[in-house]
């Protein structure tokens, strides 16, 4: 063995002792990303999953319906695993799967055919495959007390895989499709699995160990599951500082109190409700002695981490699906453990812009809870952020993030929120420094009740009255520094007293205006052109809407929807013409001089793991993009994403997706008219029919351009065509894309 | 007319230059295209009158004139996304039914008739036209559906040949009945017959490599008789080339749809 193998050797190790064994570091969290090799899961492809299970897997189904059935199956789970929030050898994975290992221990063959994943995802829930995949979401995992909790959903989960219940589920379907009152008899059937997965897991826990008392407890978080994953008393005077005051009126009277009960009506669920599952396991449980004692078996700290690491996807989650009212509440709770966390401030200082978005488009109710929905402790968050004024909301989004940027000068990330939104901020027509007053809110009170009850100065305010004209005394009136005019109701008056006498601030905010004001001059002149004009204003800027002088590019692979006339959509052909598409958009990228770099899940194989986190970073990156149209929104994963844009050495990023349908759309009332009026059906026979056989292709075709360094859409377009999706086809237009993305505009 | 037609060919292929914006089929912007033309006679079926005789093994055979046939070659040149236009010349290879019987005059008060078999005669129509093409606002010309318009002109002409005709009764200026004759006298062979065409097409071009590409579609014409030329003799007389051109323009406006299957070389 050479000198240099065995350095590789030791570096090696350590690497991989440092992803098994490393703290995480909280201050400077990242988000889960998937370590280790990339399994074959998420390398093969659809088809040969399908045909793989189509021959080996062992079935009461019929060929035909272990066809269907696999095709279904396998490309939602595949769907499933490249949709950019499923992550492996991540802390949670490999913490569950260890949970797994000992549920197993005693069935070594049947944890071969297992394996876990985490989803990043809110909801609180666990799901298995008949492939053998478990889905462990950081919902469920943030809002569990402890290991014991995990592994009874884990192994009610394997119990549904031991079951087949999954493809038992599929053929009950088919048996029963027939039947009015399905719906009910799928939900009673749905229970009956469910039950039976209980009966099954609770075999499998007991055997592993863990206390009985665990199992309850699961279910009441199960229950609770839709509140945060604590509940906390948030203070109202949380936000308030020497600067800024939020006064009572913001925050609720009272509490709001948590609705959940154990017997609710499950008569449309999948589920029995959590009364009959308690019920059911109380009287299973009985049939067990010698119960184990522990609840954690990897060790408590382990399984404090592996939670944290759960909560702080929580917050990116929110922030990633627009909920900013649950994002606040659970960063609060999160400085309680990590109140120095660089990354809490920057989702924080990123809730706050991107509510002052979303409030500038009056869409800042969707980021909220409604009031009637209010429940727990978290209700004082949604309650607030629904009583500020677009005012109140910008003056709120400036505070924080620029006091957190005063705090942490060198933070870049905090840096360029701070930017976006001085730039923001700008084009808030509302927004003017001399609405604001020299002093906080404290001291206007102060004054106010100084005023009030000092007679000699309401005296001399009298004869000050009568000394100035109309005109002072109507610019006193408005002057926020005016004692007299102090109005609890306008708190974020006195909540800038120290920003708008920043010079930095002063110069970027004018900066920024002045940008604004020759975009509305612009405005302007475009308007007073006459329609000829403006038209071919408008040609020359469609024209030149894909154009962005573009020879460098990351492509993410594309995505194809392929529907057969009544037999609706066909995952085969769509993942066949996928792979035709990345085909030709390399090539033909090429052949203009488009050096495109593509991220492509057929590709993951040779690009590894590395290549698949850049893939979920920057679908995850789409997904909050397209939650708003309108809204240039600060990507969650800003830091990530600059260094994806600093591997490549390019911000652009394109995305793309084929939509396609083959159904000939014959009018047959038209031809049945023509028949009637039988002269005009020769002329029906040879127009209308052909025509509609002849256009019987539908493509469409989408293009996205997003900018990393923008964190938006810089362009996009959707073609409309009647033409097959064969290779030059597509080929044809990926060829005119690329051509005009090199091609700077006019 | 040489030079007319390189001055075409050269303001096509060169007359989008300027719009350097347009990418064409993976860069190509000038088509060269061919298609062979179907023309099932629907409306001829219906509506014409004529008799149809074939010439087979020294008789003649009853027959229809169902499907005629024709080519078009074509020169194309996309000046956007969405629009292109371009030159097409073509042959089409038509029949046309002689009436079965006709008037022969001794002196101009006096004619008989003449009952006779007469083969089909054979036409050729020369036609030259500009055309634009479009599609919708999401197509790429020059391939998917091409949406085409055109207006040319056509010059039809009897292809001289030996036809064969048999009289079956020709009266008191006939003594020969039921006799085979080789005819190279019944039309004007020389005599071209003009028209204009308003044309509609809408072809799908699908692409089988870089350059070449599959074309179907159906084309839509309509043949405007020259009025001026084309009146049918309302004076008995002998088949006169005035017959034929009424004939001929009657056969040429009954060819309503044409199904046209080719190829396009993109260059």
């Amino acid at each position: 063995m050479t000198i240099r193998l065995l350095l590789l050797l030791i570096v090696a190790f350590m690497v991989f002792s440092n992803i098994t064994f490393a703290q995480k570091d909280f201050n400077n969290y990242r988000t889960l990303q998937s370590q280790g090799n990339i399994p074959e899961d998420f390398t093969r492809t659809t088809k040969s999953k399908l045909d793989d299970d189509v021959k080996n897997k062992e079935s009461d189904l019929t060929l035909a319906q272990k066809k269907d059935f696999y095709k279904g199956t396998n490309y939602a789970i595949d769907d499933m695993l490249h949709s950019g929030i499923v992550v492996y050898g991540d802390e949670i994975s490999n913490y569950a799967n260890e949970i797994v290992d000992r549920l197993l221990r005693n069935e070594p063959e049947l944890r071969k055919e297992l394996r876990v994943y985490t989803m990043k995802s809110n909801a609180t829930n666990a799901f298995s495959t008949d492939q053998g995949i478990i889905f462990v979401t950081t919902g469920l995992m943030a809002q569990i007390t402890s290991e014991a909790q995990l592994a009874y959903v884990l192994a009610h989960e394997i119990s549904h895989y031991q079951h087949k219940h999954v493809s038992e589920t599929y053929d009950w379907k088919t048996k029963n499709y027939r039947y009015s009152d399905r719906i009910d008899r799928l939900s009673n059937h749905s229970k009956e699995k469910e039950f039976e997965a209980d009966r099954g897991g609770i075999e499998l826990f007991h055997a592993a160990g863990y206390r009985m008392e665990s199992i309850f407890e699961t279910f009441d978080v199960l229950m609770y599951s839709y509140l945060p994953f604590d509940e906390i008393e948030f203070p109202h005077t949380y936000f308030n500082t020497e600067n800024i005051f939020l006064p009572a009126h913001l925050f609720p009277k009272k509490k709001y109190e948590i609705k959940a009960e154990e017997d609710y009506d499950d008569s449309n669920s999948s589920h029995p409700n959590i009364k009959k599952r308690k019920d059911s396991v109380e009287l299973i449980i009985g049939s067990y002695q010698n119960w184990g004692e522990n609840e954690d078996f990897l060790g408590k700290p382990r399984f404090n981490l592996v939670r944290n690491i759960a909560r702080f996807e929580n917050v990116r989650s929110d922030i990633l699906e627009a909920n900013y009212g649950d994002a606040l509440y659970s960063i609060f709770l999160l400085e309680r453990e990590f109140p120095t966390s660089m990354y809490l401030k920057r989702m924080k200082a990123q809730v706050w812009l991107n509510l002052m978005l979303y409030k500038k488009e009056n869409k800042a109710n969707r980021t909220v809870d409604n009031i009637s929905d209010l429940e727990g402790e978290s209700a004082p968050v949604h309650f607030m952020l629904k009583k500020l004024t677009r005012e109140g909301m910008t003056t709120m989004a400036l505070r924080q993030v620029y006091d957190l940027q005063k705090m942490n000068p060198d933070d870049m990330e905090l840096k360029a929120i701070y930017t976006k939104l001085v730039e923001e901020i700008a084009s808030v027509e509302s927004f003017k420094l001399e609405n604001y007053a020299k002093k906080t809110f404290a001291e206007a009170a102060e004054d106010y009740l100084k005023q009030k009850s000092d007679t000699t100065v309401q005296k001399a305010d009298t004869t000050e009255k009568k000394s100035n004209s109309k005109y002072d005394r109507i610019k006193k009136q408005k002057n926020a520094d005016n004692a007299a005019n102090f109005d609890s109701t306008k708190f974020y008056v006195y909540g800038l007293k120290d920003i708008i006498s920043d010079s930095a601030f002063i110069q970027t905010l004018r900066s920024n205006k002045k940008i604004v004001e020759e975009k509305m001059k612009e405005e302007e002149k475009y308007k007073a052109l006459s329609r000829n004009e403006r038209m071919k204003i408008d040609k020359q800027k469609e024209k030149d809407r894909m154009k962005l002088g573009i020879d460098e590019i990351i492509v993410v692979e594309p995505k194809v929807f392929s529907y057969r006339g009544t037999n609706g959509f066909d995952p085969m052909k769509s993942e066949e013409i996928e792979t035709t598409y990345s085909e030709v958009i390399e090539t033909t990228a090429q052949e203009i001089g488009v050096k495109v770099y593509p991220i492509d899940r057929r590709t993951l194989g040779e690009k590894g793991t590395a290549g698949f986190n850049e893939r979920n970073l920057l679908i995850s990156f789409l997904s909050q993009i397209a939650q708003e149209d309108n809204i240039n929104i600060f990507p969650v994963d800003y830091q990530l994403l600059k260094e994806i844009e600093q591997n490549y050495g390019t911000k652009k990023v394109m995305f793309t997706l084929v939509e396609h349908a083959k159904s000939v759309d014959i009018n047959w009332w038209l031809v049945l008219g023509s028949v009637v009026i039988y002269p005009t059906f020769p002329f029906v026979l040879t127009t209308h029919i052909p025509m509609a056989i002849f256009n019987s292709n539908h493509t469409e075709l989408n293009v996205l351009i997003l900018d990393l360094e923008k964190g938006l859409v810089e362009t996009g377009n959707s073609y409309n065509f009647n033409e097959p999706v064969y290779k030059h086809n597509l080929g044809a237009h990926a060829y005119d894309i690329f051509s005009k993305l090199n091609q700077k505009p006019q | 007319m040489k030079s007319t037609f390189l001055l075409i060919i050269t303001s096509v292929l060169l007359g989008g230059s300027v719009n350097a914006q347009t990418s064409g089929f993976y860069g190509k912007r000038n088509y060269i295209e061919v298609n062979g033309l179907s023309n099932f006679r629907l409306f001829g079926i219906i509506f014409d009158e004529s008799v149809y005789y074939k010439a087979m093994g020294g008789n003649l055979l009853s027959s229809r004139d169902i499907m005629d046939f024709g080519c078009r070659v074509s020169l194309g040149r996309v000046s956007s996304d969405h629009f292109a236009f371009g030159i097409e010349v073509g042959m089409d290879f038509q029949s046309l039914g002689i009436p079965s019987q006709y008037f022969q005059f001794s002196d101009p008060n006096s004619y008989g008739v003449v009952y006779h078999k007469h083969e089909m005669l054979d036409v050729r129509t020369l036609s030259i036209m500009p055309k634009i093409s479009f599609t919708n606002d999401g197509g790429l010309l020059p391939i998917g559906l091409n949406h085409e318009i055109g207006i040319g002109y056509n010059s039809s002409k009897i292809v001289d040949k030996d036809y064969e005709y048999r009289v079956i009764d020709g009266g008191e200026y006939m003594t020969s009945v039921d006799s085979l004759y080789l005819d190279r006298q019944y039309a004007d062979y020389d005599q071209r017959y003009g028209g204009f065409t308003i044309m509609y097409a809408f072809k799908v071009k699908t692409p089988i490599s870089k350059r070449v590409m599959i074309n179907y579609g159906l084309r839509y014409t309509l043949n405007l008789r020259n009025y001026g030329q084309f009146i049918k003799s309302n004076s008995p007389s002998t088949v006169s080339s005035r017959d034929i051109a009424y004939d001929l323009g009657r056969m040429r406006i009954s060819n309503l749809m044409t199904f046209n299957l080719g190829i396009t070389y993109a260059f």
